[in-house]
Parts: structure tokens; sequence; C-alpha cells
């Protein structure tokens, strides 16, 4: 056998490993040399390359089994999270669309182009970061996305000082966030202005990113529920352009103990059983006073104001046992000598 | 050291035939020598009960790696060498798995290089011979077309303790002829005696 039909046959080979061509296909080439030619010099040189990085399949395998795992971790972090149901339902419902497009893409079937770009809608402290961060991984592990970080910007940070800057700073972070998860923050502000505003220019530029960077971008507009509903009738573009949509509804009462709950525990920590009825007073409490604030952040400041309190209790005792060092009582709760201390519960307050 | 190449199409019996004709010659302990795809050949021990378990099992394309097994065999005065190679089996289309493409894509590079091809068939995949049908399943055909011209082959029709067995290889000894088809069964060692005389002949 000639070196050049043997480099041929070799050829084919490679190209039924890389799916390319079905066997009988392969079969008929292969010993039929005639047909095939190639004297394509750069395509032999691409498949030089895709047989060095394709070779190191048991690497890969393990490379596989762990992916696997890593995608099961992830949708038991997105269970774990209290509530939510519907958003669950959904991020699953397109986890399956996905991998159904992938594999009917590797038995050469027609695709429907996957258009993920999202709106969450709900009130500050219901889940809404959390989950896009949790989104783009799982969109990381099933392949849709290369990078799978998140990147965060409000209007800020798209919007400019003059005419024409607008457009250049939101490309920049259209570009940063290629690959990644764009979840832009307080979204209707962008729609807030008016006519002249230079958020209009930058909706505009958004838009246009969509369109060019479908499959390599996820763009999240978040926000409260009314202010996004008008900011959605304002541009009759940008409701058709979002297919997802997802209602972030508020926590009722008891989700929100469970919240408490689950970061008592994360943090190795235990109620007991007086404490356990206060919390659910004191959240109630706030609750009724403010409806937009009673929400995980909420939960997760007095939580971590408690802790606080705690230690500085603790540190009083002389001996002090494992017991004490576990057990969140009433007057960590409480606060000071027993007295309501206000609530660091809005955004400000977090942020300092 | 002469070569003979088990090949087929998934779930046919292929390792199961290759290692209960290991035993049938008489080997005692299984050396498999897996190439492995890092570039190096592993050996893998097994005893027979050990090997029928781990590696033969009912679902399609489990061996995903190439195995050789060095049977001796006695000729007359002297020993002759004979390495059996099981691969993987070919399947129709496009395979979704790229490590099972992979594997495949070794067995084609085999069947190219190896001159003495097994070609087993499993019984229950002929058809009936209606006119302008093949009996064959495409893949089978396709083995059966270019072995037959080229090499040294022979079908061995598997699965011979099957019911409708013996209807199924009437029709395939019908329609395919000038070409040795042995009927074994290599679960139960049946017909493997004629598969010594062939593979002897050939050593």
């Amino acid at each position: 056998m000639s070196f050049k039909e043997r480099f041929t046959q070799d050829y084919i080979i490679e190209k039924f490993t890389m799916g390319e061509i079905p066997i009988a296909e392969a079969f008929n080439k292969l010993f039929n040399l005639n047909e095939v030619n190639i004297n394509h010099s750069y395509e032999r040189r691409i498949y030089r390359e895709e047989r060095t990085l394709n070779l190191q399949p048991v690497e890969n395998k393990d490379k596989n089994i762990e992916e696997g795992e890593k995608l099961k971790r992830l949708l038991e972090e997105m269970d774990t999270l209290i509530g939510l149901e519907e958003v669950k339902k959904i991020v699953k419902d397109y986890i399956a669309f996905i991998k159904v497009q992938k594999l009917r893409e590797s038995y050469k079937l027609k695709t429907s182009p996957v258009v993920m770009h999202m709106i969450f809608k709900g009130n500050p402290g219901t889940g809404k970061t959390t989950m896009a961060r949790i989104i783009g991984k799982i969109f990381k592990e099933i392949g849709y996305l290369k990078g799978g970080e998140l990147i965060e910007v409000e209007r800020a940070d798209l919007v400019g000082e003059y005419i024409g800057h607008t457009a250049q700073k939101t490309r920049k972070v259209v570009e940063r966030a290629l690959g990644g998860v764009l979840f832009i923050d307080e979204a209707y502000s962008l729609a807030r202005g008016g006519e002249k505003d230079f958020g209009k220019e930058c909706i505009d530029t958004l838009v246009k990113a969509m369109e060019d960077y479908k499959d390599k971008l996820i763009i999240i507009l978040a926000g409260y529920r009314d202010e996004m509903n008008y900011f959605l009738k304002t541009n009759p573009g940008l409701a058709s352009r979002f297919a997802i949509q997802i209602d972030f509804p508020d926590y009722s009462l008891d989700e929100l103990v469970q919240i408490a709950e689950i970061m008592y525990k994360e943090r190795e920590y235990i109620l007991d059983d007086k404490s356990k009825h206060y919390i659910y007073r004191i959240l109630s409490e706030i609750r009724n006073k403010e409806i937009i604030n009673g929400n995980a952040r909420t939960v997760r400041n007095l939580v971590e104001r408690s802790i606080r309190y705690h230690a500085r209790r603790i540190i009083k005792m002389e001996n002090i046992s494992r017991k004490d060092l576990i057990y969140i009582k009433k007057e960590d709760l409480l606060g000071e000598e027993g007295t309501d201390e206000e609530m660091p519960c809005n955004r400000d307050a977090q942020c300092r | 050291m002469k070569k003979c190449l088990v090949t087929g199409m998934p779930n046919v019996g292929k390792t199961c035939f290759v290692i209960n004709f290991a035993e049938y010659m008489g080997v005692k302990e299984l050396k498999f020598h897996v190439r492995q795809r890092a570039g190096y050949t592993a050996i893998n021990s097994y005893s027979l009960s050990e090997a029928r378990k781990k590696l033969i099992s009912v679902k399609e394309n489990t061996t995903k790696e190439i195995q050789l097994i060095k049977l001796e065999i006695n000729k007359g005065k002297t020993i002759r060498e004979l390495q059996l190679i099981d691969s993987c089996g070919l399947s129709d289309g496009i395979h979704p798995d790229e490590e099972v493409r992979l594997a495949m894509a070794r067995t084609l590079r085999l069947i190219r290089d190896t001159e003495f091809i097994l070609h087993i068939i499993d019984i229950k995949n002929i058809k009936n011979d209606k006119k302008g049908k093949d009996i064959l399943l495409p893949v089978d055909r396709l083995i059966l077309d270019y072995a037959s011209m080229e090499k040294k082959y022979a079908i061995l029709a598997n699965k011979m303790d099957l019911s409708f067995a013996e209807m199924n290889l009437k029709i395939l000894k019908k329609n395919i002829k000038d070409i040795i088809i042995i009927p074994i069964s290599a679960l139960y060692k049946e017909g493997f005696k004629e598969v010594k005389k062939m593979v002897l002949s050939y050593v």
C-alpha cells in the first residue's frame, strides 16, 4: 500500500471518528479509494490539529465523569434553595431542551436555535442574583456557555456621559461578559430618563448584542416587578426578544424561617426552641412593616447580626463549653438589652 | 505471529466467543493485552469466570479497547502462536458517543490491516429473503463485501442455541455462497471444533 493511499485511509477513519460521516460511507470510501482525493493542505493541517487535540480520551473520560457529577451537584445546589419552584422547573426544562438539541445535532437532524435571554422580575432578596449565578454554572456544564461566570452590572456601568460614549461603554461590558452571563440589575432604570436619556442608546446596543451573540451570551435583566413591566411596555421590541420571563415571588413566612435555619446550619449554629419561636415573631413583624424588604437578604442580615451578638455574649462567660458555642439564644436575636434595634435590611446597608 | 480479528456488530457475542474459544484451546488464565489509548499496552490477567463476569454484558459496546489474547496451538510437532483480537462492534450510522466512535475507528483500521477475519453474525439478525431485500444488516453486508474479496474470511453464525436459528441458517447458506459459514454457539461452546480446524489451516 502506498503512502498516499494509507494517508487517505487514515483521513477517512479520522473523519468517521469526528462523527462527520456514517459508517457505510466510511466503508465505501475506505475501500474504493478512487472517489476521494484530498489536495487541500489546509484541511489536512486542521485534521492533524484535531487529532492531536482529541487523542487523549483517557483523560477525557475522567473529565466527563467529573462533569456529569458537577452538573448533578449544581442541580442539587439549586434544589437546596428554598421556594422558587417555578424557576427551578423552567431551568430544568431548558436543560433538557438544550441536551436534546445537542443530541439531535449529533444525529444530523434539524435543530431549533436556543435563545436563553431572560427577564427576572421580583423584589430584592428573592434570589434573583443567586439563581443567575447558578444558571451560569449549569449552562457552562452542559456546554451552552464557555465561561459561565456572572458579570453583574447596573445603569452606571452601562450609561456614559456624552453622546456616543454609552454605546462604547456598553459594548465593552458585553465583550467582557461573552461566554458567560450578563446580569443587569435594576434594568428598568435604563428607560427612566425619558426621550433624551442615554439609557435608550444603551438598550439599542444591548438589543444588537443579543442578536449578534445569540449563543455565546445570556443576558438577564432583573428588577422590581411593576417597574420591569412598565419598562417592557415602553420598548415593544424588548418583550418579544426575551422569551423567558420568570417571576420571583416573595417568600412566605415559613420559607423565610427555613432559610434562616439553613443559614445557621451552614455556619454551624443551632437555634434553641425559644429563639426559633422568636425568629418567627421578628420576621413577621418585619414583613408587616416593610413588604419589600421582608426577604432573604433581611434574614441574612438578621442571622449575621445574631451571630455577632452571640459572640459578644459568650466572650463574657468564664467557662465556655462546646454547647455554648453552638446554641443561639433568644437574647442574641433581640439585640442590645432586649430593645429592638433597627434592622439593617436594605441594599445600602449590605454594601456598607 | 499470525493475527486473527474477531469483528461484527455490537452485541453479537464477540468477546464471549474470544473468551470461550481461548478456553477451548486450553488457556487456563486469560492474559488480555489491552492497547491503551495513551499508546502503551497493558496486560490484564483474569481467570476465566472473572473474565466472563467482567467483560461480557448485554449492553451494546461493552468492549471499547482492543483486546489481544495469545493462543499457542500445537500443529504437528511445532507450536504456533496466534493472536486473537477482540474489537469494538460496528454499528450503523453515526454513533453519538465520541469514545465509541474512536473505538470503532480502531476496529476499521484493524479490518484494513489484519489478514484473517472472523466475522460474527447474530443469527437473529438474518431477515427473510424477500425479493430485492438484503438478508443481512447493512454493516454486516459491508464487512462481508470487503473482507471476502481481500482477506481470509469466515462467517461465524452465532447464537445457534436460539429456537429459530436453524431456519435462519438455511436462509443464510442459501443466499451466501462460496464463503465458509460455521454455525456456533459462543455461550455453550458449540461448533468450536470446526472453528479450530479453520484456524489451524491458517496458522
